[in-house]
């Protein structure tokens, strides 16, 4: 019988830093057996940590078409975090999963998709756009709005520039900016007075609950249906599997049926979002 | 068969049965540290003994259930060394004998069964433990429980025990429930016993009705009664005794503890209550039950939604241990009638509270 609360030790191979508070770490797991078996979908996450200390949720950030390493994305917020943040390549992160659903792809490919990710939680995005680049789906199109506080909270600046070669993106931030600046001033939602938005449109959300509600009231004037919309939630965890109730959200688990859950799955469960 | 098992007549054979019981206990004593109900200062507990003239035969439930002993409050998973945790090469687990469990607790231990089933540690204690059911049949149209459950033909068949007896007046009668438990009665030289074939905990005649309206009442009535939760909120204290001793909470978190050796230690699992504060606090100091009355419907909401929409079985099998050590008095039964009026009818606070008995 498998071990559900057995972590696999990964070695960190890289760490690259992306924001005051946050870095992004490229992972293997030391068991060549383990790495091997390791597949995950976009918008999967790991229970990762420090043998000792402890661990927490993160989601996986990285192609899941990449089969021989994977990254998190790491933001220091609290007593876990920051041990981690003292972490040098080479030593090691406890991880196991992959755990939740994750987004329906297949169905999702069918559409047009809208990405709406602020500040940390654009995270999991990053996999479902490098997926796009690799796979390219016929007649698929992506928009991506970004919305952060201030220019140095945006998550994987180094590689906008070959992201913006394939999909739509625009990035906002709220902080006053210079003038000559490539970014958009305000909050998320005013973008959605700036660009025209793709048709067929399935939407992917990641962000703290604040901008689920402002976001989701904009895109009540679209032709969208609760069901093609998709929001990532964030709950306190720990076994991952659906069996410690930290996570659970009326008849769900976040852990194992979420993380991403169609809006019109959970509209109605009190204190969902 | 069962029901012609009370009560057919007055007979005399009682005697010569309770050897019988003695004998089964005698021997599987030999391998296993027996559990059974015990009387302590404040009631009847389940706990080891080794004199079997301590036991207490009776139809009472004791205070605590095989949850202390089968998924304890404290549970080693791993030892690590370094930054690495070292996978136990085997699952072990001490042989106990859970003497006296009742046909309630035996439903709360295959609900546990369900529950963990992909746990190798809950697993290897359930391989290294024998069950002995107990009921001792008072009158005989009996009922147990707060939702008044009575015996029916085809009950022991969706309950996982090994062994089962039934203390009637008219005798004791033993049934095996695996092979383990067949192997003990005849072992302990009873012949006089019925295999009962384990057919799963749903019934074939559908779900448990008692279950369906349960979770019809409570599902959404965080919004359609709002008021009768933010009564309880207001008057629960969020002690969390009731989920200690409820057989069917088994929420958990896992820490790591450090050994007397630099970088050794253990990480363990420990006991939950989703009625502390912290069970839902997230990074930055956000909770998201962040009121007594949320933490309390989201009990509830465990043990008549997720449960029986989990695994279609109910989440609360209605032993009324919670209402018997709430400091408050908020009875469960009460609870459940009042969330079955609509909102108009509600009565006030103060019947929510237990009857004086
Ligand atoms: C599905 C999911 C995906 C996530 N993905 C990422 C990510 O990609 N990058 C990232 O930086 N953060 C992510 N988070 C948040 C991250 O899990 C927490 O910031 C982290 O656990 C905080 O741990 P800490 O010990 O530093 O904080 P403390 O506040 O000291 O936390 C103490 C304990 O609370 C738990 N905890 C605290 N905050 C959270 C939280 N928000 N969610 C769940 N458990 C928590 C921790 O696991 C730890 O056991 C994600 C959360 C969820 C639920
Ligand atoms: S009656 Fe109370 S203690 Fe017993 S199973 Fe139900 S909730 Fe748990
Ligand atoms: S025992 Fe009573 S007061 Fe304590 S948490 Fe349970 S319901 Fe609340
Ligand atoms: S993390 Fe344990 S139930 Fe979801």
């Amino acid at each position: 019988m498998k071990n559900p609360y057995y972590s696999h030790p990964a070695k960190i191979l890289k760490i690259r830093k992306e924001s005051p508070d946050s870095n992004l770490y490229t992972l293997q797991f030391k068991e060549a057996k383990i790495q091997k078996a390791f597949h995950f979908h976009p918008g999967q996450f790991v229970m990762a940590g420090i043998v000792g200390y402890g661990e927490g949720p993160f989601d996986i950030c990285s192609s899941s078409m990449e089969t021989t390493t994977f990254d998190l994305s790491i933001r220091k917020v609290g007593k876990i975090t920051q041990k981690i943040h003292t972490l040098e390549v080479g030593d090691t992160i406890s991880v196991r999963g992959p755990y939740g659903h994750g987004f329906p792809m297949t169905k999702l490919n069918q559409k047009n998709l809208l990405l709406l990710g602020g500040g940390c939680g654009f995270v999991t995005m990053r996999t479902v756009i490098l997926d796009y680049i690799k796979q390219k789906p016929k007649g698929q199109k992506i928009q991506v709005f970004f919305g952060v506080r201030s220019e140095k909270d945006f998550l994987f600046r180094q590689e906008f520039a070959t992201w913006s070669k394939h999909v739509d993106l625009h990035l906002i931030i709220a902080e006053a900016k210079e003038k000559k600046s490539r970014y958009h001033q305000g909050v998320i939602t005013d973008l959605f007075d700036k660009v025209k938005l793709l048709d067929n449109l399935a939407v992917i959300a990641c962000g703290p609950p604040i901008m689920y509600k402002f976001c989701l009231a904009r895109l009540k004037d679209y032709p969208i249906s609760d069901e093609d919309i998709y929001l990532s939630l964030e709950r306190r965890m720990d076994c991952g599997t659906g069996v410690c109730q930290h996570c659970a959200i009326g008849p769900y688990y976040v852990c194992k049926d979420g993380p991403v859950f169609s809006y019109g799955k959970i509209k109605d469960i009190q204190g969902a979002i | 068969m069962l029901n012609n098992l009370l009560y057919t007549k007055e007979c005399d054979i009682i005697y010569p049965m309770k050897t019988n019981l003695k004998k089964l206990l005698k021997y599987i004593q030999q391998e296993h540290k027996l559990i059974a109900p015990i009387k302590k200062d404040h009631g009847v507990f389940l706990s080891q003994t080794k004199d079997l003239n301590k036991i207490i035969l009776s139809s009472q439930l004791t205070e605590n259930s095989f949850k202390d002993f089968l998924f304890p409050q404290e549970q080693e998973l791993f030892d690590f060394k370094g930054a690495e945790l070292v996978k136990p090469k085997q699952y072990t687990a001490p042989g106990l004998a859970l003497f006296g469990i009742s046909i309630i607790d035996l439903r709360a231990l295959s609900l546990y069964a369900q529950v963990f089933r992909h746990d190798p540690y809950f697993q290897a204690r359930g391989n290294n433990t024998i069950v002995i059911g107990y009921l001792k049949v008072a009158t005989p149209d009996q009922t147990f429980g707060i939702f008044k459950e009575r015996l029916e033909e085809d009950t022991l068949e969706h309950l996982e025990f090994d062994v089962f007896v039934l203390d009637s007046n008219t005798g004791l009668h033993f049934f095996s429930g695996s092979p383990k438990g067949q192997k003990a009665l005849t072992q302990a030289g009873i012949e006089d016993f019925e295999n009962v074939e384990y057919v799963g905990p749903v019934k074939e005649s559908g779900l448990d009705q008692t279950m369906v309206a349960n979770y019809k009442k409570v599902k959404n009535s965080f919004k359609t009664h709002r008021k009768l939760w933010e009564e309880l909120g207001k008057r629960c204290l969020a002690c969390g005794k009731c989920s200690l001793v409820c057989p069917t909470c088994f929420c958990f978190s896992t820490h790591y503890k450090f050994g007397q050796k630099k970088k050794t230690g253990k990480k363990v699992l420990n006991w939950d209550t989703c009625f502390y504060s912290e069970f839902s606090r997230v990074a930055g100091g956000h909770k998201f039950l962040d009121t007594v009355a949320k933490r309390i419907f989201f009990w509830y909401e465990h043990k008549f939604v997720r449960i029986p929409d989990e695994l279609s079985i109910p989440g609360c099998v209605g032993c009324g241990r919670c209402i018997k050590v709430c400091p408050v008095a908020i009875d469960i039964s009460r609870v459940l009638a009042e969330l079955g009026k609509p909102v108009s009818k509600l009565a006030s606070r103060k019947t929510l509270k237990k009857k004086k008995s």
